[in-house]
């Protein structure tokens, strides 16, 4: 079966306000519009959120 | 004037020297003693006769740099330890293979930070097999672990909390699920030298049945991995793991970070 795969753009990240990444293959539940591009900085705070959640 | 008779001082020779060494005997043998008094009463006490369950950061080590529990010396539990709470049990510390092998974490619901910065000592870097399949709270479960590289076994059932386990987990390469992954996601964004055969057992273990979950792995490791040409770094790319791997868990988002 042939998946959908987002890729950011040079420098950029994907998130879906759980998990970043550089790409990704979407499941068969998960939507395009689920997921949208960020910036470096904005990443490093989404994990620095996540992070503080774990601990 | 005394006379003193060869043969009386010989035999009081004797006697003086057979009583020092009774006495240096009986020292050895009270000190001995009184050692394994102090351990049992040690031991006793820090494991409650042996019913300790709850271990929460029972041989955590300091953050500074200090290490208080060795192994054979500090590091020598009386009782096997099968605990249920493991919060943060050998956070900072470094011991060997065998010390954690010996620990029964089947009863185990709470790991969370269990071996956060903790090493395994030796060369091989070698984890021990571990069942965490009663495991409910697994967060930086081995959170930045930089001194194991390999993990020999991971028991787990379809109910077991897998979350945020390895973040930080940098030195990884080798890691082997025995059991299904279907109670949550999880992450190998940190793993950047996880190995092949590796990502092919964790993503095998992956539920076909779950739906909205999604894993994350290590966009260098797979494109490293995965390679078709060596040097190239093109595994994303590669049949090996968009048809053969990718394809196979359609009910899962898999990401590259």
């Amino acid at each position: 079966m042939k998946r959908i795969k987002l890729t950011a753009n040079e420098g950029m990240w994907l998130t879906d306000g759980d998990i970043c990444a550089k790409s990704v293959y979407l499941g068969e539940n998960d939507e395009p519009g689920n997921w949208r591009e960020i910036t470096e900085e904005e990443r490093e705070r989404i994990i620095k959120e996540a992070d503080a959640v774990d601990k | 004037m005394t006379e003193f008779n060869e043969q009386k001082i010989a035999e009081v020779t004797e006697k003086l020297t057979r009583a020092s060494e009774n006495s240096t005997r009986l020292y050895d043998v009270g000190f001995t003693a009184g050692k394994k008094s102090e351990y049992d009463a040690f031991w006793d006490t820090f494991q409650k006769s042996g019913s300790r369950i709850y271990y929460d950061r029972a041989f955590a080590d300091g953050t500074n740099g200090g290490n208080m529990w060795v192994f054979n010396k500090t590091y020598r539990p009386k009782y096997t330890m099968k605990p249920v709470s493991a919060v943060s049990m050998y956070s900072y510390g470094t011991l060997p293979y065998e010390a954690i092998a010996s620990v029964d974490f089947s009863d185990c619901t709470d790991f969370y930070s269990t071996f956060s910065y903790f090493s395994i000592s030796g060369s091989e870097k070698k984890f021990p097999p571990i069942d965490i399949r009663s495991a409910t709270r697994t967060q930086n479960m081995f959170g930045w672990c930089s001194g194991i590289r390999e993990i020999e076994e991971i028991k787990i059932s379809e109910n077991t909390a897998v979350q945020s386990m390895f973040n930080g987990m940098t030195s990884l390469c080798e890691v082997r699920f025995n059991g299904t992954i279907g109670k949550n996601g999880l992450s190998f964004a940190s793993c950047a030298r996880l190995s092949k055969q590796s990502i092919k057992n964790i993503i095998g273990c992956l539920s076909d049945t779950v739906s909205g979950m999604k894993i994350t792995f290590s966009k260098e490791a797979v494109n490293k991995a995965f390679e078709s040409i060596e040097g190239e770094n093109d595994g994303e790319n590669s049949s090996g793991w968009c048809d053969d791997l990718v394809s196979t868990k359609p009910n899962w988002t898999i990401a590259l970070a």
